[in-house]
Parts: structure tokens; C-alpha cells; sequence
């Protein structure tokens, strides 16, 4: 019975997330023949450009601060003056410099994003074909040909009231509404723009435009900072602008890898489908709703959802093993009688009134050593206390199962209790134990409520370089992430499969847990 | 106090006693087991204990070196138990200390889930005695007096369950051995081994009792003749009579014993 469930699932899961990457697909070949990712690398170019231009902001923002601060009329000041005007005028003339990339990029990402939406269009009239003539509607006023879609260069405004009308003739406004008219119209009229001549456009674009802009710009950048000495008021600034330095110099050489992704864009050529694959399990992002490009990368969930999880189990496993252990071993009847049951209680309490207290207690509590209330280490106490019971429950009973034999033969040569516990019983017990962790593991992983309540959402790899204040960010998890998008996501859209998908992953992890945490409990009982 | 037995206690008297069990009532919470045993057990001899199951035998085994404390509410409500004339009960007395002076093997074999040489080490990590080659020496000499070193001395490093029943009870009496005990407690040593298995666990004990003082619990009579010196009747708690084993099978002293070593009931 529960194999059918189980198989059930899985067939369900599959069916329903696998399309995820021939849709994924689709769109990542979108993204390439619209010239969207052209215009990315050049939008990443430039935000790295305003990521310099961030540091001398914090620097001149300093300096203009200290220099209110000193009282007026004194030399102090008008030496003060001259430094912070100087660089004012140096930061200007950066961003001047900058400008002219971020012109540029305006231009490509406009273009792009017309491509984009025509493409759009054309596949949303190509499916609305086949399904009008898959459905018998009368098709004479809609009579486009496959080849012909294909090959259009635009669609008129007429044309696609048209086909509005066509659809909300015969009740089909779902339908209908998919071609939606209005979009990509300015002013309630279609501009009718020649699609067809965007693509070359951006591609002679790069020699035309881009190559010329991006070193004129690192010429400028290069004068720019080698003729700037730099005269500030306080060291810190002098210090600041050093790093800046380096880090204007470590982007003019990271310029010819820009070029080269630039010269290699190809519109026509197309991703493999392992690339929609590795795209999702690998990506670095998950963006959706965006009105460039959605990426569905389960990494930053996954790794939200692993370091959440790795807080819980290093809080649980020595609470959870340890009172297991007290409780068999040393614990009077009496203490027995109260500990057992209260721990025992936790698992009853609803995951979302934990959450609750979370949010209301711990997070406060923690909010105190952190900058952030809800971040991963809020979360991770709160799934180390729903998983303790489960570990405890099981480790007990994995110590109990210890023949009383064993425990007589230690004591009998002359071992204390403590000895006995540690060297005999807990290694007799450890496979038993092994899997009350896995399942306490599979718990954990599991568990949506209070990682959607407190992990504090934010969808980003938790950056580990951090040391220690890795714990202080904010995560999304793979649970929460479903539980929370997948009741907005248009049904069978690539969105809804990529959620899909990430159950897809969710349920292998657990289900690889519980198989393993089975196989070591079954070879468990074999050993006696 | 009959005759025979006076004579003996006479005779006895000279010797030391390793143990000497002085009107000990004992009871497992409400309900009481032993009633009032009064015995001596002399050094470096194999001392059986028998009698129906239910008896007490083992209750009284497990007393001397203390086991029973680890069951709750049971507890020695009249007599005293000594052994090499200290009481065992008293306040001075080390259990642990005490547990090293008398080793125990149970009826059931039940080695640890280890390797074979680890079995035999256990109790000498435990004290503390980290030098290998004092280990590796102590491991070879226990399972050679326990006539398990020929067997064994090419896997060390395997797991003790992979031995046979008869091979794991002589480990566990090697891993008794290793500690040096001066008293060893056996109860039914060999109550789940089959004969040949049991024939070398007798050859055993019969070999150990040089050094060793040891007192067997069983339910064989031929083996109680086989092995032991001395034989002790337990019935319904009480002890009937202690005396030879010679003695007590050829020429019982009270009718229950006779009744019993007889096969008229038991």
C-alpha cells in the first residue's frame, strides 16, 4: 500500500516537473536569440561599474560628513574643503565616464526586450493556432499558417484584435486573453517595428558601438586613477580609495572577458538540454516575475535549506542523543517519569506555533546578537526543537534495545556506569542512533512552516566567507519557497513545473535519508 | 546442625574461606528468595551450586559480587557476605574494585560487539592500562588459559559474533580472565552450548581452578559431578545441603537431596 502511494507521488512529481526543462530550455534559447543575453553581460559590466562607483559615494559621503563637523573659519576647514571639492569633482567625472556604458546598455536591453516580447507573441499565436484548430473552432478567421508565424517579422495590431475577437467569439476568454492586445502597443496603437532587424542591429552594434565605448572608458578610467593621488582629510578615506584603486584596476582587467562573451553571443545558436538541467540545479538564481529574464537555480534555495538544516541537527544531535542517553542510563524512575514525557510533548506542538513563538521570542532574543530577527540561526534553533523528540524518541529506544547482557558482562569486569555507557552501550546502540539522526535529518529538511515563518526569506546563497555571521543571514529553503509561490503560479506555466522541480528534489533528498537511515537500522538488527 | 556437616566445618575451619556466606535473607522487593543461607566456599576450589529452577542459585551468585544492586528495590535484608574476611556491603568496600576481584561469566554468551581482541582488552582499557605490548601480552596469555588462543589467534581483528556459541562463552571467560579476578562466578556456563562445546568448557574449568576460586551455578547433574569439589542443594530458597560432591551424590544427607540428584523431582 504505501509502495503504490509512494510510487504515486513519485510518477505525479515527475510527470508534473519534468516538462520544467523543456520549457527552461526554451526560454534560455529565448533569452539568447532575443539578444537579452547580450544585453545581460553588458548590464553586468556596468553594474560592476556602479559597484566602484558605490565605494567612492561611501568615501566622499564620509568626508562631506566630517567636514560638517569641523567647526567654521578655522584653516582646518578650508583645507578640508579643497580635499572634499577635488574629490567631488574626481567622482563626478567617473560617473561622467560611466555613462556612456549605461547608455548603451539602455539601448541593447530596449531592443532585447522588444525581441523578446515578439517571440513571446509569436509562440503564444503559434499554441493559440493549434489549439483553435485542435478544438474545431472555425478557422477561417484565423488562418495563419505554421510557416507563416514563423516567419513574421511582426504581427499588426489589427491582426491581433483579430484574433481577440476570434476567441471571445466562441466563450474562449482564457484564450483570448493570452494575446492580450494592448501589450506592446504605445498609446493604444502597435508600433509596427521591424523585429527581424533588431538582432542585427545589436550585433553590429558591438563593433559599431561597443568596442569603442568600453575602451574609451578604460582609458578614461585608467588616466582617471592614475593621475588622482588622492588628498582626504581622514586616513580611513585615504585607506578606502586605495581598495577602490585596486578594485578599478582588477575591473579593467576582467574587460577583455566582457568582450569576448560579447563577440561570442551567437542569436541562432541553441542551449542543449543538459544545460536547462544543470541551469536549474546548478543556477546561481531565482528570479521570477522579472521583466528581463526569470532564472529558475535551485542553489540558493538548496543551500538556504542545507545551512538551516545544518544549524538544527548541530543544535539537536547533542541535545537529542544526550538527554536519550541520560534518560536510559542514569535518570532515576522519578526524573524519567517527567523528562520523557515533556520532551515527547514538543512534537505535538503545531509547527506554526512555533513559528509564532520565533518570531515573537526568539527572534527578539537573537535579534540581539545579529542585525536581523528572522535569519537562519532563528530558524535553525526552532527545527532543532522540533527535532529533537524525533531524535531522542528513536536513540532511546535504539539504547533500550541493548541487550541487558552486555551492560551485566561490562559492569561485571569491574567498568563504572560511565564507562559502561560510553564504551559499551552507545557503540552497540550507534547504528540505531545513526538512523534516529537521519530521520530527525529528514525532519528537519522537511519541515516548511517555520523555515517560511523565520528563516527571513531572502533568496540568495548565504555567502560562507563570512565566517561565523553566515549564520546571521537571511535564507529561503526549497520547502518554503513552494509553499509559498506555488498558490500565485499560473497553472502549467514554467514557473509552477520549476516548483515542481524543486519538490522533485525536496523528495529525493528525503527519500534517500529514509532509505539509508532504514538500511542502517536494518543492518542494525542483524547484530544481534 | 547435623553431624557430617559439623565435622566438616571443623575440618574447614583451618583453611581460609574465599567466600563466606553468613545468614543471608534476600528479597526481590516484597518477595523474598533466599532464607537464611549460611555457607563457606574454599579457596581454589570448584564449588557447584544446584537445585531446581526457581531456587535461588543464581540470585545467591549474583549477590556475591554484587550484580543484584542494579535491580531496583532488591536488597540483603538480614546476614552478610564476605570475601577474604572483608563484607562486601561495607561502606569501604569499592564495587568496582570488588566487580575486578570477581568476575562473572553468564549463562548466556554474551561477548561485546567487538573484535576478539578488543573482548579481551575491554577490561584493562577500562583500568586505565594503555601500553600495547602489556595489552597485547595480557590478550594472548587469557586466551590461551581459556584454550581459545590456537582458535583465534589469526583474527583478532574480527567481530567476536562470528565465532561459534562455544568459542564466544570461552572468550568471555578469556575476557573474565584478563582482569585477574581471584573468584570467578559462573552461571549455567554451559546451559546453550552443545556437549562438545561443553566438554571443553569443563576441560576449562577444571584447569582454572588451580589459580582460581570458582563457584558454578547448573542445572547438570553429571556435570556438577564432573567438575565440582564441593556441591551445594539449594531448594525453595533454603540451602538443603553443602558438602563433597562425592558425598552429596553417593551419600545424601537428607531426603531431598536425595529425592532430587535421584530424578523424583526437578
Amino acid at each position: 500500500m504505501s509502495v503504490v502511494i509512494l510510487g504515486l507521488i513519485t510518477i505525479f512529481l515527475f510527470k508534473e516537473g519534468i516538462e520544467f526543462f523543456g520549457q527552461y530550455q526554451d526560454e534560455m534559447n529565448t533569452y539568447r536569440s532575443s539578444g537579452m543575453e547580450y544585453a545581460n553581460v553588458v548590464s553586468k559590466q556596468h553594474d560592476s561599474q556602479t559597484l566602484l562607483f558605490r565605494y567612492l559615494e561611501g568615501i566622499l559621503a564620509r568626508e562631506t560628513k566630517f567636514f560638517d563637523s569641523i567647526a567654521k573659519n578655522s584653516e582646518e576647514k578650508s583645507k578640508a574643503e579643497t580635499s572634499k571639492n577635488e574629490f567631488l569633482k574626481f567622482s563626478q567625472s567617473f560617473q561622467t565616464v560611466k555613462e556612456s556604458l549605461l547608455n548603451y546598455e539602455k539601448k541593447v536591453v530596449k531592443w532585447a526586450a522588444e525581441t523578446k516580447l515578439f517571440l513571446g507573441k509569436k509562440k503564444t499565436v503559434h499554441n493559440l493556432r493549434k489549439e483553435a484548430l485542435s478544438s474545431n473552432l472555425p478557422a477561417e478567421d484565423f488562418n495563419l499558417s505554421l510557416e507563416d508565424i514563423e516567419n513574421r517579422t511582426y504581427f499588426s495590431h489589427k491582426e491581433l484584435e483579430a484574433w481577440y475577437y476570434y476567441f471571445t467569439r466562441h466563450d474562449r476568454e482564457d484564450l483570448a486573453k493570452q494575446i492580450n492586445p494592448s501589450i506592446g502597443s504605445e498609446s493604444g496603437t502597435f508600433k509596427e517595428k521591424m523585429i527581424s532587424n533588431l538582432i542585427p542591429q545589436i550585433q553590429s552594434s558591438y563593433n559599431d558601438k561597443y568596442l569603442e565605448i568600453s575602451q574609451t572608458q578604460a582609458d578614461d578610467f585608467r588616466n582617471l586613477f592614475e593621475s588622482f593621488e588622492g588628498d582626504f582629510s581622514l586616513p580611513e578615506s585615504q585607506n578606502d580609495f586605495s581598495k577602490a584603486k585596486e578594485a578599478v584596476f582588477e575591473y579593467l582587467d576582467e574587460i577583455p572577458n566582457y568582450e569576448k562573451r560579447l563577440s561570442l553571443w551567437n542569436p541562432d545558436s541553441t542551449f542543449p538540454l543538459f544545460r536547462a538541467v544543470t541551469g536549474f540545479l546548478l543556477g546561481t538564481d531565482w528570479v521570477t516575475n522579472s521583466a528581463r529574464q526569470d532564472w529558475y537555480g535551485v542553489l540558493p534555495l538548496f543551500s538556504g535549506s542545507m545551512l538551516v538544516t545544518l544549524i538544527a541537527l548541530v543544535l539537536a544531535i547533542p541535545l537529542g542523543v544526550g538527554s536519550a542517553i541520560y534518560i536510559n542510563q542514569m535518570a532515576s524512575k522519578k526524573e524519567q517519569a517527567i523528562i520523557k514525557p515533556s520532551i515527547e510533548f514538543i512534537s505535538a506542538i503545531p509547527s506554526v506555533v512555533i513559528g509564532f513563538f520565533g518570531i515573537a521570542v526568539l527572534g527578539g532574543i537573537i535579534s540581539e546578537f545579529t542585525n536581523e530577527r528572522l535569519n537562519s540561526l532563528t530558524a535553525g534553533c526552532l527545527l532543532a526543537l522540533m527535532a529533537v523528540p524525533t531524535i531522542f524518541t528513536l536513540a532511546e529506544d535504539a539504547l533500550n534495545n541493548v541487550p541487558r547482557a552486555l551492560r551485566d558482562a561490562s559492569l561485571s569486569l569491574g567498568a563504572n556506569q560511565w564507562q559502561t555507557c560510553i564504551k559499551i552501550i552507545v557503540p552497540s546502540a550507534i547504528t540505531g542512533i545513526i538512523s534516529a539522526i537521519l530521520l530527525g535529518l529528514g525532519r528537519v529538511i522537511g519541515e516548511t512552516m517555520v523555515v517560511l515563518l523565520c528563516a527571513g526569506n531572502r533568496i540568495a546563497i548565504p555567502d560562507f566567507t563570512s565566517g561565523l555571521g553566515v549564520f546571521a543571514q537571511p535564507v529561503h529553503t526549497m520547502t518554503g519557497i513552494i509553499a509559498q509561490e506555488m498558490g500565485e503560479v499560473e497553472f502549467e506555466s514554467i514557473h509552477y513545473r520549476a516548483l515542481f522541480m524543486v519538490g522533485v528534489v525536496l523528495f529525493t533528498l528525503s527519500l534517500s535519508i529514509n532509505i539509508l537511515s532504514q538500511t542502517i537500522a536494518g543492518k542494525y538488527k542483524a547484530n544481534y | 546442625m547435623t553431624d557430617s556437616k559439623k565435622e566438616k566445618k571443623k575440618e574447614k575451619i583451618s583453611k581460609q574461606f574465599a567466600i563466606s556466606i553468613q545468614g543471608v535473607d534476600f528479597s526481590y522487593g516484597e518477595n523474598q528468595v533466599l532464607f537464611d543461607v549460611n555457607l563457606d566456599i574454599p579457596e581454589k576450589k570448584v564449588m557447584a551450586f544446584i537445585g531446581p529452577s526457581g531456587c535461588g542459585k543464581s540470585t545467591l551468585l549474583r549477590t556475591i559480587n554484587r550484580m543484584n544492586d542494579l535491580i531496583d528495590n532488591s536488597r540483603i535484608s538480614k546476614g552478610k557476605i564476605l570475601i577474604q574476611g572483608t563484607d562486601i556491603h561495607d561502606k569501604s568496600v569499592d564495587v568496582i574494585e570488588l566487580r575486578k576481584k570477581v568476575g562473572m561469566v553468564f549463562q548466556k554468551s554474551n561477548p561485546f560487539p567487538k573484535s576478539i581482541y578488543q573482548n579481551v582488552a575491554y577490561g584493562l582499557h577500562i583500568q586505565g592500562i594503555k601500553n600495547k605490548r602489556v595489552v597485547d601480552q595480557k590478550v594472548e596469555e587469557s586466551l590461551t588459559r581459556a584454550a581459545l588462543w590456537e582458535e583465534v589467534k589469526d583474527r583478532l581483528n574480527e567481530n567476536a559474533y562470528g565465532l561459534s556459541g562455544g568459542q564466544q562463552q570461552r572468550l568471555c571467560i578469556a575476557r573474565t580472565l584478563a582482569v585477574e579476578p581471584e573468584i570467578i562466578l559462573m552461571d549455567e556456563p554451559c546451559s546453550a552450548l552443545d556437549p562438545v562445546a561443553t566438554g571443553r568448557v569443563e576441560e576449562l574449568i577444571l584447569s582454572l581452578k588451580e589459580q582460581y576460586t570458582i563457584v558454578v551455578v547448573t542445572h547438570n547433574m553429571q556435570q556438577a559431578g564432573r567438575i565440582s569439589d564441593e556441591t551445594a542443594f539449594f531448594y525453595l530458597g533454603k540451602l538443603i545441603e553443602c558438602d563433597q560432591t562425592k558425598t552429596i551424590f553417593l551419600n545424601p544427607s537428607k531426603k531431598q537431596t536425595e529425592d532430587y540428584i535421584s530424578g523424583k523431582f526437578g
